[in-house]
């Protein structure tokens, strides 16, 4: 995963990035972060469900990035890297969130009845989306929280996110094999906790 | 209900279950990319400024590196020194002979003042006065207070 032409730092491999970054020059950073951090946030927002809460941990990783870039051993692969990490503070964040208490990991109450909000989403009005219902839409969401946890990130990446298998594997760190595995069961678990709406 | 139909079913379910996650997919998230960004950098530069102010500086490195070049120089020119060649230099060298002090001040003394240290006898007439830990042991403190 890695991209050169985008507006900023056109030209520019992830390469070329993150060595401007070790030589000190910390703008390429941001340059970096925007390349990958719609990407990022949606992962986050997938795995949390919650805005403010993939705001927390969106921050987080990128500082955790900035510290640990010296440790990134193939710079090519700095957007698979960031997900890696965007993934396992987000899941790692629920962990410790679910012990602190149980509220529902699907939007809040005040983020789901905000028409503001739901237009914001794109949950409102979009013709096409129209077949996914909000009942729907919250038991996808409850169902792939009782996933394990690398069932659902596989899931999330691959069937939500939409990226290559290989990628995903490269996000965490796995083979394609196992990814493939990993959705095969989640689709499997999936399809039996929402049998009700087939 | 036969095999094929369970499957074809199956099939059904996950082709309807993937088109569900694609729809979850494509509707935007409502997070703030833009302030997640900011608010990194933000502590990202105060960051690199600290480091700045505290840097591990091409100055220092070559500042230890002449250090540790100084003292291999020392070592490389005194790692063989027969104390009389120093008679007068006030030089500090090392000793070689191991019976001798470690560390001694080579000083012009008149040739007929005696010490008592080994390096002084071994090299007589040689006129060698040690100082450092073996001095109490080898050396009167009168003949070293005469000299300095």
């Amino acid at each position: 995963m890695s991209r050169e032409s985008d507006v900023a730092g056109k030209g520019l491999t992830d390469a070329d990035l993150v060595a401007a970054v070790r030589g000190g020059n910390v703008e390429s950073f941001e340059t970096l972060i925007r390349r990958y951090e719609r990407q990022a946030a949606a992962v986050s927002y997938r795995l949390l469900g919650n805005r403010s809460d993939s705001e927390d941990v969106l921050q987080n990783a990128y500082l955790k990035a900035y510290q640990a870039l010296d440790s990134l051993q193939d710079p090519d692969r700095f957007g698979s890297w960031l997900l890696r990490i965007v993934s396992n503070l987000s899941l790692n964040y629920r962990r410790q969130r679910a012990s602190r208490s149980t509220v529902s990991l699907t939007a809040t109450d005040t983020e789901k009845s905000d028409p503001a909000s739901q237009m914001a989403d794109g949950s409102a009005l979009l013709p096409d989306q129209v077949l996914l219902s909000d009942e729907l839409k919250d038991a996808i969401t409850f169902a792939m929280e009782t996933l394990p946890q690398k069932q659902q990130l596989a899931l999330t990446l691959f069937s939500v996110q939409g990226m290559p298998q290989k990628e995903v594997a490269e996000v965490m760190q796995c083979s394609v094999e196992a990814v493939k595995w990993h959705v095969f069961t989640a689709r499997k678990a999936l399809r039996e906790k929402l049998k009700g709406f087939f | 209900m036969n095999q094929d139909h369970i499957d074809r079913n199956e099939q059904q379910q996950t082709e309807a279950l993937d088109n569900w996650l694609s729809q979850v997919g494509a509707q935007p998230v409502p997070v703030d990319t833009e302030s997640a960004r900011r608010e990194a950098m933000r502590q990202i530069r105060r960051e690199a400024l600290q480091l700045k102010r505290h840097p591990v500086s091409w100055h220092s490195v070559v500042a230890a590196a002449a250090a540790v070049v100084l003292g291999f120089g020392f070592w490389w020119l005194f790692r063989s020194t027969d104390l009389a060649e120093h008679q007068g230099t006030g030089a500090v060298v090392q000793s070689t002979t191991p019976s001798a002090p470690r560390t001694v001040v080579v000083v012009n003394m008149p040739p007929q003042v005696e010490l008592h240290s080994p390096a002084a006898r071994e090299s007589e007439p040689t006129i060698i006065v040690a100082i450092g830990p073996a001095l109490a042991e080898t050396a009167d403190d009168d003949d070293v207070m005469g000299l300095f």
